[in-house]
């Protein structure tokens, strides 16, 4: 059985066809080449392949590509570019927030998606923020310190 | 044929050498990494290429009676399987050459690999591995590495469960346990650890002209991989190259090769690039792990609180092959008398196979587990003669020009200032019971 | 492992494509744990059945002193909902301790009991709260009190033709309180070890009923009955409090597994019960006096 998915990715229409077994991750890194996305655990445990549905951080590793049908999708790719940084990149950048750099695609959208729905959170906040998204590199201070630095305004 | 490569790096400023000393510097990638750019191991493709699978062993030890790839071969989409056959030198190891490329005669561990599937589409790859028929002949397993060290133990290796032994002494202990006036005597264990990279392992193999080879792998040491696959394909060094892409986390688990001789080999075969990415469950079953550690610590004190002699047995878990056992024991027990001044020691490790995951590297390399054994030890030891555990390491701490064991003289310890200024940030007073 | 994929507009259309696929269909909402075990190759369905487009049964509201929370509601919605908050905040309560993020954002109350896992985190406080569960099937709607709908690990009074559709809680009344705790291996993304909550009502220093729910200790969530007898009519004391949780402890049949002990699960039984209860009576001590 083919679906024909139709669904709106960092604010591009797009169409493709798939197996309804197919989970937005695979459809994103291997059928739209967008390897932005990372795979990590494909149980929903790590946050590695976040990305945002209508706004909202969901693992795309479980989410079967039906579900995104009609729907709003952004990945790390729509949050900035190397030219134009959001505000959270350049804060990654600066306080050292990330090392392997794996964890950073989803960690990054966990922490636009806090921002836009409370702009001045706490740090409680921001951990519970993060708390679905695994780093094994940093400890998470310097992540939580980048995300505080944005959250008030404080990034070059 | 093209390949996906990493983007041209940004720009970066350099700073004059004498400014650079105590300045932040961002990552030399990290403008790849936030903007999702950079590309690590599970990211690379090429045109045509295929998947591969691994068909792993359900049992801990068994004996292979037959592998029949027949049925697979014949799924549409299926280019071709491997098995320990098709490897020319079936015999790896940074110490001890006791490693398969593919399993042969028997396996040793549940998730050891028996045969790789190549195929069009990881789909196809994946069934195509249930339908390799492996028949096996379930041996006595053994997992505990105590029972391994007794004679009649169901044996992992020819030659004895033992696969290294280790010794270091310095003094007379048993003159220094003789001086003692209490002995501590104490066993510490450690488990398992699995390094739980966030990225998998992941490599993608390219056939070249004049049958050389290009392997993108996520792994941290892509020379001894390229000797090492050379090796077992039996190729020459320079027909293999091997390129480091970036890792999503390491921790020793990438330290040494796994995936890279199957994607190889099978890109040989086809003539195609192969790619394949560990799940999470087969890094849990099939990847290295840290080596638990059975520990026991017998230290002979002074009642003034002078250390006169220290014995220590290590036992480390090898697991089914030794990776990097011997490396890691080697150096637990260069620090298993811990950093203090002890004029009798004596350190014994025993490496021991059984039918567990492989111990390779992690972290510290040995060393985490005996520096907990050694510091709850010296707390203990500490409270036998009735002192607070600060004093007494501050009284029997190396210092410069200490000799360790080993017969390492030490020069620029800095030992006691660290615990000064951690008692200072601590607010600790002498003689308080932290 | 592919399937039929089928998105239905009403309960009605869903319905009719289960009875026709049977056994071999599965209803998704939020598939945070149904694609688990697909992809794991424990199930193995010829089709699917996605009912999160219907608009109705993502709904929560109030209907006739009753909290009605549709199936497809997800955890965050639940958590967002000023009406859940208001009326039934030991559900809220549940609902922030359970996964993280992304997790909330995908899972359902519906998905949640329909698992019929025995670790359910929603499943306590709305068997503290004697709530209903309605289903619709081929022969129409009927309702059922929680207690009646989990059967055993992964099995629930849910036919395969038939679809959970909502959740109705009583209103509840001035000097009642309930809690919710929980312990795992970490705060967020974990599977319950042991997971409790409780629900008095209070009058004048006396708990006049009183109601215990463990999950993670036995083949379904469940409830603590003889420990909640323990308490009916008596005054409020910290030893009848310790003494409930001890009983609570008791009527606990936990297995030993990678999560814990047997043993150290009753412990916790009896430690989280009595937080429960410690809890559960301030509030209701609270609104007794508001």
């Amino acid at each position: 059985m083919t679906f024909h998915l139709r669904f709106w990715l960092n604010g591009q229409e797009v169409r493709t066809e798939v197996e309804p077994d197919e989970t937005l991750l695979w459809v994103l890194r291997e059928r739209l080449n967008m390897t932005g996305t990372k795979v990590g655990c494909e149980a929903g445990d790590c946050g590695a392949c976040t990305v945002l549905l209508d706004g909202r951080p969901v693992t795309s590793c479980l989410l079967l590509a039906p579900k995104a049908h009609g729907r709003h999708v952004v990945t790390i790719e729509g949050l900035g570019s190397p030219a134009k940084l959001h505000p959270l990149q350049q804060a990654f950048i600066t306080y050292g927030a990330l090392q392997c750099g794996f964890c950073g695609p989803g960690m990054l959208l966990s922490a636009a998606a806090l921002l836009t729905q409370n702009p001045h959170p706490t740090e409680r906040e921001v951990r519970e923020a993060i708390a679905g998204n695994l780093c094994r590199c940093t400890g998470y201070q310097k992540i939580v310190q980048a995300i505080l630095a944005v959250s008030r305004g404080e990034v070059p | 044929m093209t390949v996906i490569t990493r983007p041209a790096p940004p720009p970066v400023v350099e700073e004059a050498a004498e400014g650079a000393v105590g300045k932040r510097k961002s990552r030399h990638d990290a403008l790849l990494q936030v903007t999702g750019q950079a590309l690590y191991g599970v990211d690379m493709k090429a045109p045509g290429m295929l998947w591969a699978k691994a068909v792993r062993s359900p049992y801990p030890h068994a004996r292979i009676v037959r592998i029949d790839p027949t049925r697979a071969l014949s799924i549409p989409g299926v280019a071709c399987v491997i098995t320990a056959r098709d490897i020319p030198h079936n015999r790896y190891g940074f110490t001890h050459q006791d490693q398969r490329v593919l399993a042969d005669d028997r396996v040793r561990y549940v998730g050891e690999a028996v045969a790789v599937v190549a195929a069009e589409t990881l789909r196809v790859a994946t069934e195509a591995a249930k339908e390799v028929v492996v028949e096996y002949e379930p041996l006595p397993a053994v997992f505990d590495p105590i029972e391994a060290m007794q004679p009649g133990a169901p044996q992992v290796h020819e030659g004895g469960n033992i696969a290294a032994r280790l010794h270091i002494r310095d003094g007379d202990v048993e003159r220094g346990f003789s001086e003692a006036e209490i002995i501590v005597e104490e066993e510490f264990r450690t488990p398992f650890v699995e390094h739980c990279h966030l990225e998998p392992h992941a490599a993608l193999a390219i056939p070249g002209p004049q049958g050389t080879l290009t392997i993108y792998s996520s792994v941290q040491r892509p020379f001894l991989v390229a000797s090492d696959v050379a090796k077992v394909l039996s190729m020459p060094l320079s027909h293999v190259r091997v390129v480091a892409t970036s890792v999503g986390g390491g921790f020793g688990g990438k330290n040494e090769m796994t995936l890279e001789p199957w994607v190889g080999l099978l890109a040989l075969r086809t003539g195609r690039p192969v790619k394949m990415v560990f799940t999470r469950e087969e890094e849990f079953q099939a990847t290295t792990v840290r080596h638990p550690y059975r520990m026991r610590y017998r230290t002979g004190v002074r009642r003034d609180g002078t250390l006169v002699a220290r014995s220590v047995e290590i036992i480390s878990d090898c697991g089914a092959y030794v990776s990097w056992g011997a490396s890691t024991l080697a150096k637990a027990c260069i620090h298993a008398a811990g950093p203090y001044v002890i004029p009798h020691v004596k350190i014994e490790g025993f490496l021991v196979y059984t039918n567990n995951p492989v111990g390779g590297a992690m972290r510290g390399f040995g060393v985490p587990q005996v520096g907990f054994a050694y510091e709850c030890h010296t707390d203990s030891v500490a409270a036998a003669v009735g002192m607070d555990p600060i004093t007494f390491r501050l009284r029997n701490g190396l210092r410069d020009g200490c000799r360790l064991p080993t017969g390492q003289v030490l020069e620029r310890v800095t030992l006691h200032q660290t615990l000064q200024r951690a008692l200072e940030l601590a607010g600790w007073e002498r003689g308080a019971v932290p | 492992m592919s399937f039929l994929y089928f998105v239905p507009a009403t309960v009605q259309e869903a319905v009719e494509l289960l009875s026709h696929y049977g056994e071999d269909a599965k209803v998704i909402a939020g598939g945070t744990d149904l694609v688990v075990r697909i992809r794991d190759g424990l199930i193995q369905p010829a089709a699917l059945v996605d009912i999160e487009r219907i608009p109705e049964l993502s709904r929560i509201s109030l209907e006739d002193s009753r909290l009605h929370i549709g199936a497809t509601a997800t955890i965050a919605s639940i958590l967002e909902s000023i009406e859940v908050n208001h009326l039934a905040p030991v559900v809220s309560e549940a609902a922030r301790q359970m996964g993280a993020v992304q997790l909330r954002n995908r899972a359902t109350i519906g998905g949640n009991l329909a698992s019929a896992v025995p670790s359910a985190d929603m499943a306590p406080p709305l068997l503290v709260l004697e709530a209903t569960v309605s289903i619709t099937g081929p022969s129409g709607e009927q309702t059922l009190p929680i207690d009646e709908f989990f059967t055993g690990p992964h099995q629930s009074a849910l036919r395969p033709d038939e679809v959970l559709t909502s959740i109705e809680i009583p209103v509840q009344e001035s000097g009642t309180g309930a809690a919710f705790v929980k312990f795992g291996k970490r705060s967020a993304q974990v599977i319950a070890v042991v997971n409790a909550a409780a629900w008095v009502r209070i009058r004048k220093g006396r708990i006049e009923e009183a109601r215990i729910a463990l999950g993670a200790v036995a083949p379904t969530p469940i409830r603590a009955r003889g420990a909640e007898v323990l308490l009916r009519g008596q005054e409020i004391r910290a030893d009848l409090l310790e003494d409930a949780a001890q009983a609570a402890a008791m009527e606990a049949r936990p297995i030993t597994d990678f999560r814990g002990t047997l043993e150290f699960r009753r412990e916790l039984c009896r430690v989280l019960v009595r937080r429960a209860l410690e809890q559960a009576v301030q509030r209701a001590i609270k609104r007794e006096q508001e």
